[in-house]
């Protein structure tokens, strides 16, 4: 069996939500041995968000969660409780990672802060994910995925000049800054390999936006020049997504220094062959003109007959998939990308696999818990509580 | 000297545009150091044409003397980073370049997959080299498959990753994403699988190789949409400002031109709150409103209403208004806004760094906050070739003759050839 990159780091997980799992799925994916703590009968609130089979809701049939909470094992606990709040210790006592996303001052005001829990675990790094971070004016405020991308400055420059500015897919926010907390956590991890010390990790999800799109900060750092909306419109001709015959191909032009000559001998339309569309600055002025010139060509094919002729002659292409597409689509199939699961109320489902394939080390990949799955495994295989103590600790609603 | 997580790693950059520079923009920020060893060319010609300068970002529009120096694009993705120029199509630079990787730890690339073969710098050959490092390539689709030799910046791989079937208004089409926000999210996954190899390493002392396509760093991110697919729900694909549960749940006009208002409203308990901010209107008492799911099947005119009131108000002191309601509230910054919000300011999520030939601006940081790891010390771009004679000299142990003739020889220099 091929190794796993971060085996024996143990990983407890009480964050909810899309960041905080996010992150501890790549752990997770990377070979952590991650504990997911949910409250009893509740769960993570990704349990409630779906898409469902059916449009049913169920606690064990979210999709997002599914998706969310592969390689995780899972385990219930009520953090309210005096009894819960001391089953957290003994278990950050055995982490080397303890990952939440409690709105800031929650965890001290149950004590598992990290000064606390610091303590018996000098180690121990704990990763917080919030909305706003643990500091700032902001830290209390409500939020969505949509409140984070208006002030991240994400939704300004995003949709149609003429209308409303559109916000992102829900859950990119939340997926990026869980991306960043892993990198985080993994440098937090390398530092405590070295020197035996843990710390506190604060990523806040709007921290995570402004610097990310970085086109938009460099115009205003570099040229003074705020962005605006271009309606999904590259600055580089042909720079959008265009319909074709089948759905949609984006096409992403070239610099100042290419030529569009073997694209234009592809497409066969002699207008375009014309020494003017040769120049960068013409492209982009008349950058309408020109998709009316494309335009008929591309109704007259598929869109995977046009990715393959442009990119046949270097002309970057892309094929607009949706989820349907990406699960059929060559290069992901050719790369085995997908893994099918069989979940026990889910069903058989194939998941995303791994994002970068590893030469000497395997992506872990098993399904997400059912709620509270492995508490006798936890709690009495590894924290040596008997069946009895683990019935009280039920039925006083604990876990 | 500062103890920083990645203090004695050295990684070797062969980058361009963002997915690769993010990487390792990371990895410097964690304490390693990166050199980026870069084609004289490789930053553009001596001079620059109209069009390029448009291209690439030069400050204040100005290329200069040495627009090589200039680009803000290039500078942003390099702080702290080292730069060295050679030419591995040339011998003497093929060797030098092995003789870099034997003393490093990770080998980092963004181009196309065919382009480190074609310089003679497979994996093996790099192992051979020195079995400790880590090769980590981030060409678009992979360097497996079908597609390895497409070619492809975010845009395309953004595109057929699947991200902007999901964007767009929730009655239009798909549209791509104003940022290529999946270049970076390429580059990130990276990173975790770079820190990743490098944790393993500990315990085998030997490297590995990665391959991190683009497109599946955004398949990934789309895992609930993928089995969303696979469950048979019917949720469509787009909702754009509004949300399948949330209502209402859009971005509102205010005050001002162009000036808008995110508000999310989550629960029954919220539009109370947000009927209070507005004054209990008598339209908002119709039953139409009267609860989560009147309101998403009543949502236009809705929308309507709220826009008639936010108008009326300046977007970022609504903001404040409606959070202290309990209403989730945020104002729709442009870039200038962003970067003097008092919580974005507190949070010093840009920091200001000199840099010889562009001066003092701001440049966005690595956006997390360790309590024990110091501070790292910011350092601003490299100049192109500015450490050539760290690189040769002081690492390689290369003679001031031997780096002159090299100079003549054009295998490296600190400008653009002819």
């Amino acid at each position: 069996m091929a190794e796993l990159a971060l085996d024996g780091v143990r990983i407890l997980d009480l964050s909810g939500g899309i960041a905080g799992p996010y992150c501890t799925r790549l752990l997770g994916g990377f070979g952590a041995e991650v504990t997911k703590v949910e409250k009893p009968d509740e769960g993570d609130e990704s349990r409630r968000v779906g898409p469902f089979p059916e449009d049913i809701p169920h606690l064990e049939r979210s999709a997002l969660f599914l998706h969310l909470n592969t390689s995780k094992k899972g385990v219930t606990l009520n953090l309210e409780t005096l009894a819960g709040r001391r089953i957290l210790r003994q278990l950050a006592e055995r982490a080397d990672i303890l990952v939440e996303s409690f709105e800031p001052g929650q965890m001290s005001d149950w004590g598992l802060d990290y000064e606390s829990l610091e303590k018996t675990n000098p180690r121990l790094i704990v990763t917080s994910i919030t909305p706003f971070g643990q500091t700032g004016p902001y830290r209390h405020y409500k939020w969505s995925s949509a409140v984070l991308d208006a002030l991240g400055g994400h939704t300004y420059v995003q949709g149609d000049p003429k209308r409303e500015p559109l916000r992102y897919p829900d859950g990119t926010a939340e997926c990026t800054a869980g991306m960043f907390a892993s990198v985080a956590t993994m440098g937090a991890l390398h530092y405590s390999g070295d020197t035996g010390q843990g710390q506190h990790i604060d990523v806040s999800i709007l921290d995570c936006l402004p610097g990310l799109d970085s086109f938009r900060t460099v115009r205003w750092t570099h040229l003074g020049v705020i962005q605006e909306r271009r309606g999904g419109r590259y600055a580089q001709w042909p720079g959008k997504l265009y319909p074709c015959r089948d759905g949609y191909v984006g096409l992403c032009g070239i610099g100042p220094t290419g030529t569009l000559l073997p694209m234009y001998s592809v497409m066969g339309i002699p207008e375009l062959l014309n020494p003017e569309y040769e120049d960068f600055a013409q492209r982009e002025e008349r950058a309408e003109e020109l998709d009316a010139l494309v335009q008929p060509w591309l109704m007259e094919h598929d869109r995977y007959e046009i990715f393959n002729a442009l990119q046949a002659v270097r002309v970057q292409a892309g094929v607009c998939n949706s989820a349907e597409d990406l699960l059929k689509d060559p290069g992901h199939e050719a790369r085995r990308f997908w893994v099918e699961m069989e979940h026990p109320e889910a069903g058989k489902l194939k998941y995303p696999g791994e994002p970068a394939r590893m030469s000497e080390t395997a992506w872990q990949t098993s399904r997400a818990p059912l709620l509270g799955e492995h508490n006798e495994e936890i709690y009495q295989g590894e924290l040596g509580y008997s069946s009895r103590e683990l019935t009280q600790l039920r039925s006083s609603g604990v876990i | 000297m500062q103890k920083l997580p990645l203090t004695g790693i050295r990684v070797i950059a062969l980058e361009f545009y963002w997915a690769g520079p993010l990487n390792t923009q990371m990895l410097s920020d964690l304490g390693a150091e990166v050199i980026k060893v870069e084609h004289h060319l490789a930053r553009g010609p001596a001079k620059s044409s109209e069009a390029a300068a448009r291209f690439r970002f030069f400050a204040d529009w100005d290329p200069g003397e040495s627009p090589w120096n200039r680009s803000g694009f290039l500078n942003q993705f390099a702080l702290g980073k080292r730069s060295v120029v050679m030419d591995l199509s040339h011998p003497r630079g093929k060797e030098l370049f092995l003789r870099l990787v034997k003393i490093s730890d990770v080998v980092q690339d963004n181009y196309s997959a065919r382009v480190m073969p074609n310089f003679g710098f497979d994996y093996p050959v790099l192992k051979e080299v020195n079995p400790r490092i880590i090769m980590v390539r981030q060409p678009g689709f992979g360097t497996i498959g079908p597609y390895k030799d497409y070619v492809a910046g975010g845009c395309p791989t953004g595109v057929h990753g699947g991200l902007p079937f999901y964007h767009g208004y929730h009655d239009g089409e798909p549209m791509r994403p104003e940022s290529c926000i999946v270049d970076p999210w390429a580059g990130i996954h990276a990173c975790c699988a770079v820190l990743a190899a490098l944790w393993q390493r500990r315990r085998t002392g030997q490297g590995q190789f990665i391959d991190s396509g683009q497109c599946e760093s955004v398949a990934t991110v789309l895992g609930d949409k993928v089995l969303g697919y696979q469950m048979e729900s019917s949720r469509p694909p787009r909702v754009g400002n509004r949300h399948y549960s949330m209502a209402p749940h859009n971005c509102y006009p205010c005050r001002g031109e162009n000036k808008w208002i995110a508000i999310a409203v989550a629960s029954d308990e919220e539009w109370s709150a947000l009927c209070v901010a507005m004054g209990d209107p008598l339209w908002a008492k119709d039953e139409r409103f009267s609860s989560q799911l009147d309101r998403r099947g009543s949502q236009d005119e809705l929308d309507r209403r709220i826009g008639e009131w936010t108008l009326r108000h300046d977007h970022i002191e609504l903001m404040h208004v409606l959070q202290n309601h309990g209403v989730a509230a945020g104002a729709v910054l442009d870039q200038s806004e962003v970067m003097s919000d008092p919580h974005l300011k507190e949070r010093n999520c840009y920091v200001e760094i000199d840099h010889p030939e562009t001066g003092v601006r701001p440049y966005a940081r690595s956006p997390w906050n360790m309590s024990k790891t110091p501070k790292r010390e910011w350092r601003q771009a490299p100049l192109l070739g500015e450490h050539n004679r760290y690189v040769l000299g002081e690492l390689l142990g290369l003679s001031d003759r031997e780096i002159a003739e090299l100079e003549k020889e054009e295998v490296i220099s600190d400008r653009p050839l002819a």
